[in-house]
């Protein structure tokens, strides 16, 4: 995505009708069109409103009206109110303070702004000839980007996950909450690591959540608090991320692979029994592109011989199975804050949830070096906390996260309407759950062929996954590539289209088109 | 009567001290035109009908905006308090140093 950071002057141009206004309205329209993201400078608030009322003032004196200083403010901050709607206020920022030395703070600061930006992703949007003699190619008239853009066009890019959406739509709350921990520098175990077990409990409606340092070290702590070790099996698929099984192996144990259901590529409970041998001690169930697998099924088998079942809930936090959430449907739940992941964070992530008390217990203590308290070393463990700026981030994404899980249905029962209507195969949704869709799955046979149309039309797609577990180098010694056929098929079949809460109809009819 | 005045960055100053009997009145200033910003800058126009409907749209929604602000009732408010005046000062100040420099508002 380009940047055009809209200089005070070009902001004055959209609020009050001057000589400059017309180009200055139709560059700014023209941006929007192509996907530039527009940006005004926080720290220009106050010029903004005393320049915006200023020219109003001399404006309304034209048609004969007479303004007092305190009038001209309040229309002028009713208007700027108005036009920056739609725009990102840019943080002013420390690094923008300190500019004294330059004959023109105030430009200073914007130049300084800039900076920021990935270098030629980003430019001012400025009338000001110093300000263009200044800042170079990194500055441009609204008359030279209307010829740029009526020259050139460039189209809205697709984005495989929008995040960049999703940021501009929370960004006053993540810039808080971001700041809140900077400014009270408790890195590890602040406040918001506490606020955020609590609220994604309620949100799940387990008695217990842990937050821990990816969906990785979920998996993991979660076994070891079962006391998960060398010569013990655990019965999971094989079409999934290496993750779920790397950590059965990285405690000694081996994974056994079970095929998945052909139509929702998830494991396929009626095979997991005669898996079963006494040396099994757990069942890891992956919720596969969001959507949770036949719990109740799994739930029972598991009761049957007495072994825990871990959800690998890593692509379905959000989701449910008939009217609870994913993470909150078996012994252990356990997810990713992968930041692709429907709740993600912006680095690496993870919680995990649980109604039993001692597991609780155990999972607090593995996730910090196994210690019950300060020093004191109960079992063994791993440093595995979910650090408080991710777990801010976590929270300012949580405000909005309801309506993106229902946008992510909508959209996903779309998508299934246009691939229907198209005659594409796609992955099932079954009607006693939902899936959060973390990847809108179709099958294709000519894979290449099809990847190769997307990326020519400018669309990404990606596979979930190109190799199941058991014919990977470093797992294919626990299982036969042909013991689990409809993985195998699967993983020859199965490619994912963008997806995310804030796709629009006409990037998914496009999407269908190309198809 | 006739006295001369100095402006200077939006302040009127007297040249000799007088005193007034009222803190408010009207009075005729004689402003030399070769002060007066006259000429309005022109800017290329460009046809609109270059641009999408969805420009276009965006466009009149603009302008929309642009036309309420010169239009709506002008709001009641408070008397401006010494400390706005103060800011309105230093705006001005900042906006004829930059029209002086010859750059835009």
């Amino acid at each position: 995505m380009n940047h055009l950071l809209l200089d005070v002057n070009i902001v004055v141009d959209l609020c009050v009708a001057r000589a400059g206004s017309p180009n200055s309205l139709a560059a700014v329209a023209l941006a929007r069109e192509q996907g530039f993201q527009l940006w005004v400078y926080a720290g220009s608030v106050q010029t903004l409103e005393y320049v915006v009322a200023s020219e109003l003032r001399y404006a309304r004196q034209k048609v004969g009206d007479t303004l007092s200083g305190n009038a001209a403010r309040q229309l002028a901050r009713q208007v700027l109110g108005e036009i920056t709607t739609n725009y990102q206020w840019l943080a002013a920022l420390a690094t923008e303070g300190a500019v004294f030395a330059d004959e023109d703070p105030e430009d200073a600061q914007l130049i300084r702004s800039l900076e920021r930006f990935t270098a030629n992703t980003a430019r001012l949007l400025t009338r000001d000839g110093r300000m263009l003699e200044r800042c170079g190619d990194a500055a441009i008239t609204p008359e030279a980007f209307i010829e740029q853009s009526l020259q050139n066009p460039s189209k809205p890019k697709f984005e495989f996950i929008d995040l960049k959406t999703q940021q501009n739509a929370i960004r006053p709350q993540l810039e808080q909450n971001i700041h809140r921990v900077l400014h009270h520098g408790t890195y590890i175990m602040g406040n918001e690591v506490d606020l955020l077990e609590n609220k994604l409990a309620a949100y799940t409606g387990a008695k217990h959540c842990i937050t821990v340092a990816s969906g990785t070290e979920a998996l993991l702590i979660s076994l070891m608090a079962l006391g998960i070790g060398a010569g013990d099996e655990v019965i999971t698929t094989p079409f999934t991320f290496v993750a779920t099984a790397e950590v059965i192996v990285l405690l000694g144990a081996k994974p056994v692979f079970v095929d998945i259901e052909p139509d929702t590529c998830n494991i396929d409970a009626r095979l997991i029994e005669a898996k079963i041998t006494e040396r099994t001690k757990a069942i890891m169930p992956v919720s596969l592109y969001g959507q949770p697998a036949d719990m109740d099924e799994i739930n029972a088998i598991a009761a049957k011989y007495n072994l825990p079942v871990i959800e690998d809930a890593a692509q379905s936090f959000g989701a449910t199975y008939k009217g609870k959430k994913s993470c909150n449907l078996s012994t252990i739940g356990c997810t990713s804050f992968f930041p692709s992941k429907p709740l993600g964070c912006y680095g690496d992530g993870g919680a995990i949830f649980t109604d039993d008390d001692d597991i609780y217990q155990a999972c607090r203590e593995i996730r910090i070096h196994g210690q019950s308290r300060r020093y004191y070393h109960t079992r063994v463990g791993v440093g595995g906390r979910m650090d408080t700026l991710q777990c801010a981030i976590v929270l300012a994404k949580l405000e909005r996260f309801d309506w993106e899980v229902e946008q992510r249905i909508a959209l996903g029962q779309r998508y299934n309407q246009l691939m229907d209507e198209a005659g594409i195969q796609r992955v099932q949704q079954l009607e006693d759950r939902t899936s959060v869709f973390a990847q809108y799955t179709v099958l294709v046979d000519e894979r290449s062929e099809m990847e190769a149309r997307f990326k020519k039309a400018g669309i990404p797609t990606a596979v979930h996954y190109p190799v199941p577990l058991n014919e990977q180098p470093a797992y294919q010694h626990l299982c036969c590539a042909d013991c689990t056929p409809i993985a195998q098929d699967r993983a020859q079949r199965v490619m994912s289209l963008p997806m995310g809460a804030d796709l629009i109809e006409k990037q998914q009819t496009l999407i269908a088109q190309t198809l | 009567m006739q006295v001369e005045v100095i402006y200077h960055h939006g302040t009127l100053t007297f040249n000799r001290p007088l005193r007034f009997r009222q803190a408010h009145f009207t009075m005729q200033v004689d402003i030399p035109e070769q002060v007066v910003e006259t000429e309005e800058v022109s800017f290329p126009a460009f046809d609109l009908s270059l641009f999408s409907a969805e420009v276009r749209a965006e466009i009149a929604r603009l302008e929309a905006i642009q036309r309420l602000a010169i239009s709506q009732p002008i709001p009641k408010v408070e008397e401006e308090t010494e400390e706005q005046h103060l800011r309105w000062a230093a705006f001005e100040l900042r906006n004829e140093t930059r029209r002086e420099q010859g750059r835009d508002l």
